[in-house]
């Protein structure tokens, strides 16, 4: 692994080498570590939206998958290519998944949501199986999801973005429920709407479609006109860089 | 790459240059893909608390050309509102009738100003028009989706002058079909029992209480009136004959039958869900049996064999069961059984008094009036006898429960107000209102179905 700094040419194949080596290094030990990290954490929480507690999650972006080839149904499913690293103090790379998980009953009003909201940021694991592993201990135990102690990270300064995040989802969440109209008639009927909104930066809400529409009408029109209602949303959050985001608003 | 380079000459000893690499890679990927997988993301919230359940709607007074237009059109508009009303699944926008409308004569949704409704909260809009032409009236309302900007409904209805009520009732039905998917129940008529004329005859009226019209009118004693399935026939006990037997009278004509039955008086009936049979009370020596009945007469099948008194049959609306009063365990209990007559099970335990049962048109709960510190009050249970509940309480006697065709509603009559009188309400209890402002008692209202309008 001697690099000749005189020999531009060898010094550039060396170079090469040595990056390449690394990363696979680097990939191979993070990779590991998840693993371990997985094994080790049971009440390490996951990537599903479902009963009875529901999760805001942030979908990373994977390199050669875009997101909307992800889009979940029901569940979010991660691409198996795309491998996932625990992020401790010394392990940081790839991507880091956002999850903010609340526990909630049917009646709760949003209020008492926010006093239950816990939040962490997310270690991933490195595959589908093991993933599905956890996922299955998770659901055999109790109701709530615990959720472990956030993991420090210094570089990003995420712990203030995510609360600011979660109190604006928290918020937005609050306008749609109080603007949504839903007759007797259309209630406990099992109808699910997805719809899809790219909010910019002032609030103000570019694109509404249907993602994924009930299958009545009536339904899928009530969902529209909630966000009709409280549009345009309050800003996004200052420590959010972007200048949009996207949402999926599941009715 | 050159800045690598650069680094790395700098550090010159190669461990401290691996891991200078190293870390570098590391944070740089770490940096690229995150700010990536931010600019990425998407973020999937619940939003699975509806606040209201009634939705908002603006119902100015249609518009009319001329004078004697607009009191058609405020009648009309009257009608509609009631209804909704009644229907308790919108909240009015109580400025609609003061907000001047420059455009209210323009029926399409791009020549409307949605921005004054949004502004008032209101999530639908009705605009119409009224015109008359000799006896014929021309109703044309338009429903709109305010939030969305546009047109959900059409309804244009020609009628005679005399069905003005009518064209409000069809245009309310449309609106709460456009609004929950079920068309309403407002254009359907409920059957009852007035001793208005000193002796009890059969009238119909609609559901709203108003249009009574008679059905019987022969000075005797006429009793428990039921619709025909397909609402057109009326069946009623009616003493005229000497003995009490149950006549089949059609609607819109003068055409009745008598059911006549071998022996013994027939004492209420109650149709199949496929209108070809009746179930039967027939009482013999003191002793009242259930029976089927061809809707001809013919095929009398005995359901019921027993020393108790088993009377007020009612249907299942899958044909197969027949709830019924039977005092066989010692007082007066609601039991339910096969549509051939066996598997006999009894449905009601508590109280000492319970009768008149009906099957909700989805067949979900069954009604029936019990009693309740010695009066009657109406009640709702499961057919596997779960789930009871009391729908009216200090409130008089309650009796003879009878369901709307849609099931949001329960029809009864009260003594609440001193005689009898027919209410309705919905289907948990709520908003109980009278609706027959009419001298003398009105007993036993049978709610009719809908009818379909040609």
């Amino acid at each position: 692994m001697a690099v000749s700094r005189h020999n531009g040419r060898v010094y550039n194949l060396s170079r090469e080498h040595n990056f390449t080596l690394w990363l696979f290094l680097s990939v191979t030990i993070h990779v590991l570590l998840a693993a371990l990290i997985v094994v080790s954490h049971s009440i390490q929480k996951k990537n599903i939206f479902y009963t009875p507690t529901y999760e805001v999650q942030l979908l990373p972006k994977a390199e050669v998958v875009r997101p909307e080839e992800v889009r979940p149904k029901k569940e979010v499913r991660q691409p198996e290519k795309l491998e996932k690293e625990k992020i401790k103090h010394k392990a940081r790379k790839a991507k880091k998944p956002v999850v903010i998980a609340k526990t909630r009953k049917d009646t709760a009003r949003p209020d008492d949501a926010v006093a239950k909201i816990r939040e962490k940021v997310a270690a991933e694991e490195a595959v589908e199986n093991i993933r599905n592993k956890v996922k299955e201990k998770e659901t055999t135990s109790s109701g709530k999801i615990k959720l472990a102690p956030r993991p420090p990270t210094k570089v990003y300064h995420y712990d203030e973005l995510d609360v600011e995040l979660k109190a604006y989802f928290d918020k937005i969440t609050q306008m749609i429920n109080e603007a949504w109209s839903l007759p007797e008639a259309l209630r406990n009927k099992g109808f699910k709407t997805i719809l899809s909104i790219h909010v910019r930066r002032d609030g103000t809400i570019e694109n509404l479609w249907i993602e994924e529409g009930s299958g009545n009408k009536l339904y899928d029109e009530s969902t529209l006109r909630a966000i009709s209602k409280v549009t345009p949303l309050p800003p996004l959050p200052k420590r959010w860089k972007e200048e949009a985001i996207d949402l999926g608003l599941r009715f | 790459m050159t800045k690598l380079h650069n680094i790395n000459i700098y550090r010159g000893d190669a461990e401290t240059q691996r891991n200078q690499r190293l870390r570098f890679v590391i944070f740089l990927i770490l940096t690229l893909t995150w700010s990536v997988s931010l600019a990425s993301a998407k973020v999937y919230i619940d939003i699975s608390s509806p606040t209201a359940k009634k939705l908002s709607i603006a119902i100015p007074q249609l518009n009319s050309a001329g004078d004697g237009d607009a009191i058609v059109a405020s009648k009309v508009t009257d009608v509609i509102t009631k209804d909704l009303e009644i229907s308790g699944i919108v909240s009015f926008i109580d400025k609609a009738s003061s907000l001047v409308d420059p455009l209210k004569a323009e029926l399409s949704p791009e020549r409307t100003d949605f921005k004054p409704w949004v502004a008032l909260g209101a999530e639908f809009l009705t605009k119409g028009k009224v015109s008359v032409e000799g006896r014929n009236i021309t109703v044309d309302v338009r429903l709109y989706d305010v939030t969305a900007g546009k047109q959900v409904m059409i309804s244009i209805y020609v009628r005679d002058a005399k069905d003005l009520r009518k064209i409000g009732h069809m245009v309310a039905d449309d609106i709460i079909a456009n609004l929950t998917g079920d068309r309403g129940v407002f254009n359907t008529r409920i059957a009852f029992v007035s001793n208005s004329t000193g002796n009890k005859e059969i009238y119909v009226m609609d559901f709203d209480g108003e249009g009574i019209e008679a059905v019987t009118k022969n000075g005797f004693i006429n009793l428990s009136p039921t619709w025909s399935p397909d609402g057109s026939a009326i069946s009623y006990v009616s003493f005229k004959g000497g003995r009490p037997s149950v006549y089949i009278k059609e609607i819109g004509n003068d055409k009745e039958a008598r059911l006549s039955v071998p022996e013994g008086t027939s004492l209420g009936a109650s149709w199949s869900p496929d209108g070809k049979k009746l179930a039967l009370v027939i009482s013999r020596d003191g002793n009242a049996d259930i029976y089927a009945i061809n809707k001809d007469g013919s095929s009398l099948t005995r359901l019921t064999d027993n020393w108790g008194l088993d009377v007020s049959p009612s249907w299942a609306p899958n044909g197969k069961e027949i709830a019924f009063v039977s005092d066989r365990g010692g007082s007066p209990q609601i039991y339910i059984m096969d549509s051939s007559g066996g598997n006999v099970r009894r449905l009601t335990f508590e109280g000492s008094y319970n009768s008149s049962p009906a099957w909700s048109p989805k067949g979900d709960r069954i009604v029936f009036a019990g009693t309740s510190d010695g009066k009657f009050d109406i009640f709702t249970i499961n057919p596997d006898g779960s789930n009871l509940s009391q729908l009216t309480v200090d409130a008089g006697n309650n009796e003879n429960p009878t369901w709307s065709p849609d099931g949001r509603f329960i029809s009864f009559s009260s003594t609440r107000d001193g005689g009898s009188i027919i209410y309705i309400m919905h289907s948990d209890g709520a908003d109980q209102r009278r609706v027959a402002p009419m001298k003398g008692k009105a007993t036993s209202p049978a709610w009719g179905p809908r009818i379909k309008e040609p």
